[in-house]
């Protein structure tokens, strides 16, 4: 059963930039921090909360933006009641959230949505990364690996510049690949065209040890060839290739999916993305992790 | 603050609301339709057994799967939405939802849209003997759906047909949902007073539009959608204000010439806190909603509760019906 979500102020522990698009900033949300799981997020307000006025409770700032935003959360600290958050300064919100600095204090609601599923037996899942959509893979390998299961990463990125998460992966990751757009880290292409290579080998061989796109340093350790599951986070069209090409290989895929979302509990319904029958699944509630065929990611 | 403490104790504020036909609600703040769904998912945020009444997501006759995303779109301080009533029909809302809130015993308030009059009325008629269900809040000012929805908003006579359908076939209070999107509220409320409603709630959402400018089309999925949050409150307020100066003189006897207004008017748009709470009372709302602001803060609704407590203690207020209007008495400069 997954843990009721809290309203929380949280303390900004850390905050570091990356590059010129990307943050990660740590928050001490004792009960997130001890309930999260992979795949579950936060909706936190963009602006610094006020101090407490009596009779007027504290609120935000500023109403301008006025909804929280949704962040995958990254990695947790257990020891010290830390999440941490990997934003990607885009619009409005996440740029003024980016200002942010340690010590000020933000709304964060959380944990929120179905996290991903892992079932027994499973020995060996890849992680389909694009883009900030790494974040919730990061925390989905820590927390598996750590269970002893085999993780291979799969991550992808614009170029050198905007690679984000691929270091935390070194400590757990069985296998790594990296592939950039421009080549100008890892291989140049998309996770796609590895994946189908992945597959492909994982289907043929018995075992596969680190191939040629892997830069993680381990040493021909077998590693179960075949996948029993792919996870996957990133922008709509690289979910929706490897969504096909996992059900091409046989390999079950589950997706995070993305959506505005004007509350991120349940109550706004604009989080909607089609299911094949025709209704609609609440990417907040029923998601945002989704097993791959419960939602049409075109939609 | 050992001084404020100290007031608190011996003097009790009297929250209580008359919203007519034996409806008495503890305070005076409740839910706004289709910003908190039927109660499970606040629930995990807010005890709701302490909010004045729970108004459910607007129920329509047979289940809705709602519009094409996307369904809302940020704006300056507030949001547009183009949910179009996705819920699943009023047996399954009696069978599924409603039990979950009545066992709480927070008084319910089901919103109800329909595409004909015949059809609020088999609506009302279906929830009159439902165990839970306080009141029946008409809603006839949705700028979302094809039908119904606003066009029954913007017409006196039709908004009556609806109301007086509706008066024929059940004995629970009936509250009327104006729409904002009309030249003069106050004949909107009047005509559904006269037809029999026991009370109006507004506003419902502004009309309104957002264009992507870089695909040169509307955000929304059907273009148009309504507009909430604290960007509206000051239009808000003001139409409380009208509402109440039009129901000064009219009540549902059909007599009139009292100062205050006897039909009580559940005001909304924007309210964040217990201070824009208070505006809308003071303007002549003797109840509030509260909608959008749950979206970014699940816990304001109860903390509009505890500032409204507050207020009139800091003020030696004891019962909330002295401040009802009362803008409108201290005369305008
Ligand atoms: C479940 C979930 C997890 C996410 N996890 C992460 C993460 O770990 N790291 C990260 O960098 N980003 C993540 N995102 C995307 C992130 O929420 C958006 O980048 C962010 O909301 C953009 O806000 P903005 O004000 O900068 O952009 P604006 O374009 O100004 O935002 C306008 C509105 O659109 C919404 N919006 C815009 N882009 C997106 C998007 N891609 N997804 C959802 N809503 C969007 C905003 O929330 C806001 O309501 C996640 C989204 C979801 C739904
Ligand atoms: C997403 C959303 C859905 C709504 N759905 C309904 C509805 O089903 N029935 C209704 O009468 N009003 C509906 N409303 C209008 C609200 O109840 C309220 O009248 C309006 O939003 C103004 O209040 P606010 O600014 O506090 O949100 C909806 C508003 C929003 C934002
Ligand atoms: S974001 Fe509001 S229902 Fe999903």
């Amino acid at each position: 059963m997954v843990a009721a979500p809290q309203l929380q102020d949280a303390v900004v522990t850390r905050m570091e930039r990356h590059g010129s698009h990307f943050f990660t900033i740590g928050l001490r949300a004792g009960s997130i921090a001890r309930q999260a799981e992979p795949g579950q997020f936060v909706m936190i307000a963009v602006h610094p909360q006020l101090a407490a006025d009596s009779g007027f409770l504290a609120i935000s700032s500023s109403w301008d933006p006025l909804l929280r935003r949704p962040f995958s959360i990254y990695r947790v600290n257990s020891a010290e009641e830390e999440i941490f958050l990997l934003g990607q300064a885009t619009g409005r919100g996440s740029r003024i959230l980016a200002a942010a600095v340690p010590g000020q204090v933000y709304s964060v609601l959380g944990p929120l949505g179905r996290p991903f599923r892992v079932e027994p037996g499973w020995k060996h899942l890849l992680l389909v990364g694009g883009g900030a959509g790494v974040a919730p893979l990061v925390f989905a390998g820590e927390r598996f690996a750590a269970r002893g299961i085999a993780v291979t990463v799969l991550f992808g990125f614009r170029n050198a510049g905007s690679v984000i998460g691929w270091e935390a992966t070194s400590a757990w990751a069985t296998s790594r690949y990296l592939v950039t757009e421009d080549g100008s880290a890892g291989k140049k292409g998309l996770v796609t065209d590895v994946l189908r290579r992945l597959l492909a080998s994982a289907s043929t061989t018995t075992t596969s040890t680190s191939s040629s796109g892997c830069d993680c340093g381990h040493g021909p350790a077998p590693t179960p060839a075949r996948f029993d599951a792919i996870l996957a986070c990133g922008p709509a069209v690289m979910l929706k290739a490897t969504a096909e090409l996992a059900r091409a290989a046989g390999v079950p895929c589950q997706v995070s999916a993305e959506r505005t979302m004007g509350c991120g509990f349940g109550v706004c319904l604009s989080c909607v993305l089609p299911r094949p029958d025709g209704s609609y699944a609440l990417v907040c509630q029923d998601g945002p992790v989704f097993a791959s065929e419960e939602v049409d990611l075109s939609g | 603050m050992r001084r404020r403490r100290s007031i608190s104790l011996a003097s009790p504020v009297d929250l209580s609301v008359d919203l007519g036909r034996g409806l008495i609600l503890a305070n005076p703040v409740m839910t706004a339709s289709g910003t908190c769904g039927y109660g499970e998912e606040l629930a995990r945020f807010i005890d709701l057994r302490q909010l004045g009444a729970f108004v459910v997501k607007g129920t329509t006759l047979h289940p809705r799967v709602g519009n094409p995303p996307p369904r809302l779109v940020e704006t300056p301080a507030g949001v547009l939405n183009s949910i179009g009533l996705q819920n699943p029909g009023i047996d399954r809302v009696i069978a599924e939802k409603i039990p979950f809130l009545a066992r709480l015993g927070v008084p319910v308030i089901v919103n109800i849209a329909g595409d004909t009059p015949a059809e609020y009325g088999e609506l009302a008629a279906r929830l009159d003997k439902v165990s839970g269900v306080a009141g029946i809040e008409l809603n006839i000012s949705c700028p979302n759906v094809e039908k119904g929805g606003m066009l029954f908003g913007a017409d006196p006579q039709l908004a009556a047909e609806v109301v007086a359908t509706v008066r024929q076939v059940t004995r629970l209070p009936v509250i009327v949902k104006l729409s904002p999107n009309v030249t003069d509220i106050g004949i909107m409320a009047r005509a559904v007073v006269q037809a029999g409603a026991d009370a109006v709630s507004l506003v419902n959402t502004y009309t309104g539009m957002v264009i992507d400018v870089e695909r040169r089309r509307p955000v929304l999925a059907r273009g148009v959608g309504g507009l909430s949050g604290p960007a509206i409150r000051p239009l808000a307020v003001y139409q409380v204000w009208q509402a109440y100066r039009a129901l000064s003189d009219t009540d549902r006897e059909g007599g009139g010439g009292g100062e205050r207004s006897k039909v009580p008017i559940i005001g909304m748009g924007g309210i964040t806190s217990a201070r824009d709470a208070l505006e809308f009372i003071l303007a002549g709302a003797s109840a509030v909603a509260v909608g959008t602001a749950t979206f970014v803060r699940p816990v304001t609704v109860l903390e509009v509760v505890s500032g409204i407590r507050e207020y009139c203690q800091r003020h030696g207020i004891r019962s909330l019906r002295q401040l009802v209007g009362a803008a409108h008495r201290e005369g305008l400069a």
